[in-house]
């Protein structure tokens, strides 16, 4: 493929990109000439719809009665650990689109919003927006945590083994993004461990989770197989709208909308 | 593109239950052919809304191809491609030199 994109005779400039992530572009780059654009926000309600999903079963233990459910069993003992978001500090990494519709969401239930970014730029979505190097001390704050961040260098396995040890023991984690922004070894140890309260995820590292992995049996852990993206047909309307306007603006000699620069 | 767009899209992976036409052709071809296409849209879900979207664009051609055979065959014809995402989990070296520094 890179020959191919790289001979004199290929012609092709432009590649869209339809879906929310872009790591392996990232990682291994794109011949110069060709323009690459993203999918815009167009996953953004179903990808925070899924993380605040994933959240709220997390804090109401769903899991648990979800068993419970299929025992025929009618036990309140969880009652204790159950939570809300309302009065509590949800960390949201990364207030791209995704980020900045969970961030309404969690908003709207009463939870303080503090976004850790990048650039730390001021948001009206977030009570307080971090730089990525104040990490550790906005983790020890949090009741939950949403990762909504881009795989990169700089975010790599961004929440390990000293991380889980900084959290409180009822917080809880979701990864919306990409699997390697945890360290899935560490995680595997602090849910086993007790550390934190629950984890919920729709992307792993590795991807899929091979059969038998230390993940499978980790207690309070909610695994949904990459699909916090999907919303029926509704989510394919949203994409072909990318899809026509930037085919329009390419024919008509327009500069593309949703660029990403690697 | 000043003659209308001619977009080729493949049945999807979910419909036949096997890898899509256009990801066994992007593995098999060899660019040979292929100096029509200029862009490549890369949708893992709602193709079938995509691809509708587009077909309903004025001046846009959409040629549905069943399968891989089919695909490799259409490509020479066509402006632009709607392929899953392997096309751009292949390994491209960082800064490839594009086809001007060729």
């Amino acid at each position: 493929m890179a020959a191919a994109l790289a001979r004199p005779e290929c012609r092709i400039r432009w590649l869209q990109l339809l879906t929310a992530g872009y790591d392996a572009l990232a990682e291994f780059g794109l011949p110069e000439p060709i323009a690459l654009t993203g999918a815009g926000d167009a996953y953004a309600p179903a990808v925070a719809t899924h993380a605040v999903a994933l959240m709220l079963a997390l804090e109401r233990r769903l899991l648990d009665c979800a068993t419970m459910t299929a025992q025929g069993c009618w036990d309140r003992a969880m009652s204790p650990k159950m939570s809300i978001p309302f009065g509590g500090d949800v960390v949201i990494a990364g207030l791209g689109s995704i980020g900045s519709e969970i961030a309404r969401m969690v908003r709207a239930m009463g939870a303080r919003v503090v976004a850790l970014t990048r650039s730390a730029r001021p948001s009206p979505l977030a009570d307080a927006v971090e730089p990525l190097g104040r990490r550790d001390a906005v983790l020890a704050r949090a009741d939950a945590v949403i990762l909504a961040l881009p795989l990169a260098p700089e975010t790599r396995h961004m929440i390990g083994a000293e991380q889980f040890a900084l959290m409180k023991r009822t917080a809880v984690l979701v990864n919306i993004a990409r699997g390697a922004l945890i360290d899935t070894d560490a995680l595997a140890a602090a849910l086993h461990g007790g550390r934190i309260a629950g984890a919920g995820l729709d992307v792993t590292d590795p991807e899929p989770l091979p059969a038998g992995h230390a993940l499978w049996r980790a207690p309070n852990l909610i695994i949904t197989p990459h699909v916090a993206g999907s919303c029926g047909s509704l989510g394919g309307a949203r994409l072909a709208a990318v899809a026509v306007e930037n085919l329009r603006r390419f024919t008509a000699g327009q500069a593309l909308a949703h660029p990403i620069t690697l | 593109m000043t003659d209308g767009v001619n977009v080729l899209v493949t049945k999807s992976a979910k419909a036949t239950g096997t890898l899509s036409g256009s990801t066994q052709a992007l593995r098999a071809l060899n660019w040979d052919g292929m100096e029509k296409l200029r862009v490549l849209l890369c949708a893992s879900l709602g193709r079938a809304e995509i691809a509708r979207a587009l077909g309903d664009m004025p001046d846009v051609s959409l040629t549905v191809a069943p399968d891989t055979d089919a695909v490799i065959g259409a490509l020479a014809a066509h402006d632009v491609l709607m392929c899953p995402n392997p096309v751009y989990t292949h390994r491209w070296p960082r800064r490839l030199p594009g086809p001007s520094a060729a």
